[in-house]
């Protein structure tokens, strides 16, 4: 038998934290479960994920679907694509089957890569390789997570380059319909005689295809969110807090002026493992607490104040208790509320 | 409380609250901390915070267990299961008991005494399993909690193939699978031919072929198989076409012409000098090769008729490979010319001992390289004569001419094909060493050869669903 596989190379930073990380998680689910119902896929279809953040490691190694169980995506900090794509070529380089006297090889494998952002490392060692080892060899599919990716990088490595808009809940599964189908022509294609790289028509007001011949818009570097990264006092467990940039009027001296909020998107619970996934560089942004509206409770103990700011520099969470521990040095301390702007650090995006 | 843990607190305690103590009213304290009403206040304080924080780590254990992702192996359908479940292979601490339910007509239980899973699952999907458990050290020791695993079941890969017949009042029908015996040379001949589960799932037609023959006035026999392309729409049409067209040809040589052929080979056998080897190579190239190239012809003919028609056909719409061979016994042995374009193989096969493979196949490293009879550039091309073979054999197990649906499966690639290892793998496996239990008989009383032969054409091999034919001189 010969395999197709497919590897999802997906971006997991910080900014793909909450309703997008959970899709992408539900999606890959759902391709599974379709491809499971289908006798060409379920035969030749291998899938790996590899997942990339500031580091980039194999969440799933390449195995048949019929192996395969759904698994649970960390986040990270920092969008390395370098690493993500040296770590897939590593995969590549390790995986592939040959073709050979004895033994007949691997179809050509199936890239599908997602990313939100712009890669927070240089690429282009990456990308050298890959145009010279990997380009002909495979085929990939780069897809831009709303319209903040950087897809001049993307067309630089492939022509495949698609923008999804993921707004809402009925687009991603427009999108992993898009994906699932491509895959299922893609494996019924090697086995009639097909090219073995078949993407099917996607609905084109949720993704659409980049002309790999015009230049692609530049990247919005104004970031829609900003993330924080807090710790929790009791079980020392980390956790991000979203928020999403937006801006409102204001009166200013009598005159309307349009001011900048981030309003509360939600807080969620990391894996330990976020930090290894994270890369050295700390983030750049320093956003005022007067900026921020809405404050999320911790959602590791549920203490009432999830954003409490440690000499530090760091946050925890805090609740009614006399006496505050800061899980990141150890500092304690007792906190009152609500007095004065204070700048804290984001995370990297 | 002791008496010197009570007096530690109050003290700590007013020293939080920032309440100065002289020494007159250390004195105090000392006969107040003694007092019932104290002594009271601080078990009851001691009760709550024990109580806080237990209830504080048995929250955070719960969490930790209850965030764990946990799922168990994949099953398959209809097929036994059994897993050993322990707690610690999912880094699970801090539970002191646990049994686990699984859905109750799912045909699946959990032996809490020796930890095993075992069943066969009589349904696909995917299912939630509940692990029910207590805690090392939970203030309340009859409190049970519950958790989800996620169980997956596999479909069986096999049920999901559909078996749609190709539609009968279709243009080019023929049937979707077919069996033939006949006698020849002394020997019988076999040969099946069936539609790939790949055609079968959609519905649409068998695009392999065969045909054979044997005259016994002459004492030549001729076997053709051919395999249509897949991508081309009347390619069922063109193996029909091509393998009808070769025996055609070779039943219009005249038999005085086939008297010449007997001495030619019977010369070439005998000195194996120049002279009797120019004779055989001016017959293969001269009248032999011309088979090939008159079906080709044929089909060009044909699509013109249909074009003149008003259809709407190309030449390639009819692609097809082709392989036959021409055989004829002597006192010496056997003779055998042969032909092949495309892909599939044929050989000459004895068992443990060797095999003599009759042209190489055309394929490349990927899919759709191959070579078809349509292609003009075929007989063009030097290596035409590539194409021919000539042998003399003295026995044979089996002659075997196949398609690629079955080398693809049973040979992997065309190295492989000139293995004699590999063909006894084929032969053992022909002769019931496989796993579904079915054994073709080539006993030569055994009526039932083809049909057998057909049965085991069924044979499961992942990702290997083209059209299946095979044609077997034993
Ligand atoms: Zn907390
Ligand atoms: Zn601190």
């Amino acid at each position: 038998m010969r395999r197709l596989p497919i590897y999802f190379l997906i971006d997991i930073s910080e900014s793909m934290i909450g309703e997008p990380i959970q899709m992408v998680e539900e999606g890959l689910a759902m391709i599974i479960k379709a491809l499971k119902e289908d006798p060409y896929a379920l035969e030749t279809v291998h899938i790996s994920i590899v997942v990339f953040a500031g580091q980039a490691r194999t969440l799933v190694p390449l195995q048949e679907i019929i192996t395969f169980y759904p698994p649970r995506f960390p986040i990270g900090g920092g969008t390395s694509l370098g690493n993500g794509l040296g770590h897939l070529m590593y995969e590549l380089r390790k995986n592939t089957i040959q073709t050979t006297a004895e033994q007949k090889g691997d179809w050509k494998p199936i890239v599908f890569l997602f990313t939100d952002g712009v890669p927070t490392d240089d690429t282009q060692v990456a990308i050298a390789e890959w145009k010279k080892n990997w380009a002909s060899k495979s085929s990939m599919v780069a897809v831009s997570f709303g319209e903040e990716a950087d897809l001049e990088v993307l067309q630089k490595l492939t022509e495949n380059v698609f923008m999804f808009k993921n707004t809402s809940v009925n687009q991603y599964k427009s999108f992993f319909k898009w994906v699932t189908a491509s895959i299922k022509s893609s494996s019924m294609s090697v086995e009639t005689g097909g090219t073995g790289f078949e993407l099917t028509k996607p609905d084109e007001s949720v993704i659409s295809k980049l002309d790999p011949r015009e230049m692609p818009p530049k990247p919005r570097f104004d970031h829609n969110f900003t993330v924080f990264t807090g710790k929790c006092q009791h079980s020392q467990k980390p956790y991000l807090i979203k928020y999403r940039r937006t801006t409102q009027p204001t009166m200013v001296g009598g005159m309307e002026m349009n001011s900048l909020v981030y309003r509360l998107v939600g807080a969620y619970l990391v894996d330990s493992s976020y930090f290894d996934y994270c890369d050295e560089t700390g983030g750049a942004n320093k956003v005022g607490t007067d900026e921020l509206q809405g404050a999320p409770t911790c959602p590791s103990c549920g203490n009432q104040y999830g954003l409490s700011i440690c000499q530090c520099g760091k946050i925890h969470c805090c609740g009614n208790e006399e006496i505050s521990t800061c899980p990141w040095c150890g500092n304690k301390g007792r906190y009152g509320f609500g007095e004065g702007r204070m700048d804290i650090n984001s995370a990297q995006g | 409380m002791e008496r010197q843990q009570r007096r530690l607190y109050i003290t700590q305690l007013l020293k939080q609250r920032s309440v100065d103590i002289t020494e007159k009213q250390s004195a105090l304290l000392d006969a107040y901390i003694d007092s019932e009403e104290v002594i009271e206040q601080c078990r009851l304080i001691s009760v709550t915070t024990e109580n806080l924080i237990m209830n504080l780590q048995e929250n955070i254990a719960l969490n930790n267990i209850r965030e764990k992702l946990l799922q168990l192996p994949n099953g398959t359908v209809d097929k036994p299961y059994a897993q050993v479940f322990s707690l610690s292979q999912y880094g699970l601490e801090k539970i002191a008991s646990f049994t686990l339910q699984f859905p109750e007509s799912l045909g699946i239980t959990y032996d809490q005494q020796t930890g095993q899973i075992s069943g066969t699952p009589l349904d696909q999907g995917e299912f939630r399993v509940k692990l029910i458990f207590k805690l090392t050290n939970q203030s309340d020791p009859e409190k049970t909690h519950e958790k989800e695993i996620s169980f997956v079941v596999n479909p069986d890969p096999k049920k999901l193939w559909k078996n749609i017949p190709s539609p009968a009042d279709g243009i080019f029908w023929k049937p979707d699978e077919v069996k033939d015996a006949a006698e020849m040379l002394g020997h019988k001949l076999a040969v099946a031919s069936k539609r790939g589960r790949s055609h079968a799932h959609e519905g649409i037609y068998r695009d392999d072929d065969f045909e054979h023959y044997f005259d016994a006035q002459t004492g030549y026999a001729v076997i053709a198989v051919a395999d249509g392309a897949g991508s081309a729409k009347y390619s069922r049409k063109g193996s029909q076409l091509a393998c009808e067209g070769v025996v055609n040809f070779f039943k219009n040589i005249p038999a005085d012409e086939y008297k010449q052929l007997d001495d030619v080979i019977t010369a070439y056998h005998a000195h194996k000098d120049e002279a009797s080897k120019n004779a055989l190579n001016e017959f293969l190239t001269q009248r032999f090769s011309k088979a090939p190239f008159e079906v080709h012809q044929q089909l060009v003919n044909y699509t013109a008729e249909l074009a003149a028609n008003g259809d709407e056909v190309k030449l390639k719409d009819f692609s097809t490979t082709l392989l036959f061979v021409l055989l004829r016994r002597f006192e010496f042995g056997y003779s055998v010319m042969s032909f092949s374009v495309g892909d599939g193989g044929m050989g000459i096969y004895r068992r443990n001992e060797d095999v003599t493979l009759l042209g190489t196949p055309d394929g490349g490293e990927f899919a759709g390289q191959t070579r078809f009879l349509t292609m003009p550039e075929i007989f063009a091309d030097t290596s035409f004569y590539k194409r021919i073979g000539f042998r003399i054999v003295q026995d044979f197990t089996a002659i075997v001419l196949m398609s690629d649906g079955i080398t693809d499966p049973k040979f992997q690639t065309d190295a492989n094909l000139t293995r004699i290892e590999k063909w006894d793998e084929l032969w053992d496996d022909l002769c019931g060493k496989n796993n579904d239990g079915v054994t073709v008989n080539f006993s030569t009383e055994n009526e039932n050869t083809a049909t057998e032969l057909l049965n085991w054409m069924d044979f499961w091999s992942p990702g290997n669903h083209d059209d299946r034919t095979i044609a077997i001189l034993y």
